[in-house]
């Protein structure tokens, strides 16, 4: 096998090569090594942090942001967006508050990424 | 009233300044930001990749956010929102309207600029068809998914191939539209390699690059654009037009620092970053007003802002005027596109932030003259900016223009 990855772990953005069985791969271009263990994973599931938005209730603004607490399979990403996409969250929240527990089986949660309050957004502390 | 350093701004740079102003000792700190809530541009950037070096975490654009306002409440910083700066006087009063206290004037010693950037409206490109609606900048259709929570289409091509337009590519096909391309007029991707393999490769969205939209079809809604390729001196190529179907187009095409109100306060703006001149200290040609984030450059990073709003807070809470050093210029040499700051007036360290003009993929090295100080920098790419520090021993007693290049190894 040969194939070429782009390491994604950090800005500089590595071009690895990987020769060698799935097993037991020979991996080439990576600066550091954290490029090695990006392309193992990569070689057999590749794993993302998922970051979407759900509906909200009684807040002053209409969605929360929302992530994945840990990455999870890419290729789960689209269903998870479903399922997220059909709940329907009430105010106020707390920046990491648990939206779903355990989405879809992977054992990672996935959290609110800020904090909303139920009623007014102002809380403007006039000078 | 009366004030020790007003900030203009409530993105990142702003929250910054303020914090970092606040506790260097500045007794009284006022933020002015024109929407309902602080935290700029960050508060609709739901994706993370954000806060690596400042906070050692990746986070998402609203955690970064929360964790600056959650400091400037803690420090009792005082802020205004709702409230739009609109002129800043002679002797340094900034005058402000909201709803509720109609027109506000505040004086205060220091001034610090942080008003962000905005994206190139679409008026500045030159494409030929109708203006149907349907037409979006890629930060405008940031904000309606991730804050009004409305799709803009269902088919969708992105002209521009620029960070925002990527994450929009993602965004768009996780909530369920269909981005069929996005088409780059360069040879080369205006975004970050990362964000092509995340956000394009992931989802199979094909980028073309060296092609571009000569026209929009659709009279109330767009119905589809003519794509062409383009030749070395970028234009379309005869024969090569074929027409898509779709029903919105993205604009990802660049942004510019947000300077009326910088100019019309005398504020010297430099043509390459579009942004003030500064020195190392951040301030601008008129003495304490200090200039930070993406109103002074356009940076690629939300930690690089904050670098640059911490230095203008630290200088901006020193109360005590400086007597005016001999401060010399900074030039661009040999491969630097943008550069920032533009001035060094021997009062701390130099932290530098560079554009090569160049891609070069092997180490580079980055020379400043006269100074004996080589740094050595795995690759320089246009789209990436380069930091450097020069420490002030190294710089006492400078006298002529520092000259900056970027040189292959
Ligand atoms: C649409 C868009 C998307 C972006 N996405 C990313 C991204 O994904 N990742 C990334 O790292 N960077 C992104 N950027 C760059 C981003 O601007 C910076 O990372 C960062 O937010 C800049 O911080 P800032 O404080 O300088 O500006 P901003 O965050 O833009 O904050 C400026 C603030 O000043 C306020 N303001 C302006 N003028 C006035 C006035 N006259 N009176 C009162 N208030 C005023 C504005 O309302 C705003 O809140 C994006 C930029 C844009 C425009
Ligand atoms: S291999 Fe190391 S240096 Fe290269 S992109 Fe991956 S994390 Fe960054």
């Amino acid at each position: 096998m040969e194939k070429q990855l782009i390491c994604i772990t950090c800005p500089v953005g590595c071009k690895l090569t990987v020769t060698g069985s799935i097993e037991a791969p020979t991996i080439t271009g990576n600066r550091c090594l954290r490029g090695i263990d990006f392309a193992k994973e990569e070689l057999t599931e590749s794993m993302r942090v998922l970051t979407t938005t759900v509906r909200l209730v009684g807040g002053a603004i209409p969605l929360l942001p929302v992530k994945t607490e840990k990455p999870i399979p890419l290729r789960l990403f689209k269903e998870a967006v479903s399922e997220v996409s059909r709940l329907k969250v009430l105010a106020p929240v707390k920046i990491y508050d648990v939206i779903v527990p355990n989405i879809l089986n992977t054992g990672v949660n996935l959290i609110a990424t800020r904090s909303i309050p139920s009623t007014s957004l102002r809380h403007c502390k006039e000078p | 009233m009366e004030n020790s350093v007003t900030v203009i701004g409530g993105g990142p740079a702003g929250l910054v300044a303020a914090i970092q102003a606040k506790q260097s000792g500045a007794e009284r700190v006022t933020i002015i930001e024109r929407e309902e809530e602080l935290g700029g541009i960050l508060k609709q950037c739901i994706h993370n990749g954000f806060g690596l070096k400042l906070f050692k975490e990746d986070l998402t654009g609203p955690e970064y956010a929360e964790r600056l306002i959650d400091e400037v409440n803690a420090l009792g910083i005082e802020y205004m929102l709702d409230t739009m700066a609109l002129h800043i006087t002679g002797d340094k009063e900034v005058l402000a309207t909201n709803k509720k206290l109609g027109l506000i004037s505040i004086k205060s010693h220091s001034i610090v600029l942080a008003m962000g950037c905005r994206e190139r409206p679409r008026g500045n490109l030159i494409i030929g068809g109708t203006r149907p609606a349907g037409i979006f900048t890629a930060g405008t259709a940031q904000r309606l998914i991730n804050i009004e929570g409305y799709l803009p289409g269902k088919r969708v091509v992105i002209l521009g191939s620029g960070d925002i337009g990527l994450i929009m590519a993602r965004r768009l096909t996780l909530e369920g539209a269909e981005v069929l391309g996005v088409y780059e007029i360069m040879d080369h991707p205006g975004g970050l390699t990362r964000n092509i393999v995340q956000c394009l490769n992931d989802f199979s969205i094909p980028l073309y690059l060296k092609h571009t939209i000569t026209e929009i079809h659709g009279n109330d809604r767009v119905e589809g654009v003519a794509i062409a390729e383009v030749d070395a001196s970028l234009e379309p190529v005869k024969g090569t037009e074929r027409f898509l179907p779709c029903d919105t187009l993205l604009l990802s095409v660049g942004l510019i620092p947000e300077n009326e109100l910088s100019k019309a306060f005398g504020v010297e703006i430099s043509d390459l970053t579009k942004g003030p001149f500064v020195d190392e200290t951040m301030e601008t040609n008129i003495p304490n007003v200090y200039s930070c984030g993406n109103v002074s450059v356009v940076f690629d990073l939300a930690d690089y802002v904050a670098e640059t709003a911490m230095i203008a807070g630290k200088y901006a809470s020193d109360l005590v005027d400086k007597p005016s050093e001999n401060t010399v210029r900074i030039i661009g040499g040999e491969n630097i596109g943008v550069f920032y700051p533009q001035r060094y007036s021997g009062r701390g360290d130099l932290v530098l932030f560079l554009r090569s003009k160049k891609w070069i993929e092997n180490s580079a090295t980055i020379v400043v003259e006269p100074l004996d100080m080589n740094f050595r920098v795995p690759y320089a790419r246009p789209n990436e900016m380069t930091r450097i520090k020069i420490p002030l021993d190294k710089l006492k007693g400078i006298s002529g223009d520092l000259r900056v290049s970027i040189k292959e190894v």
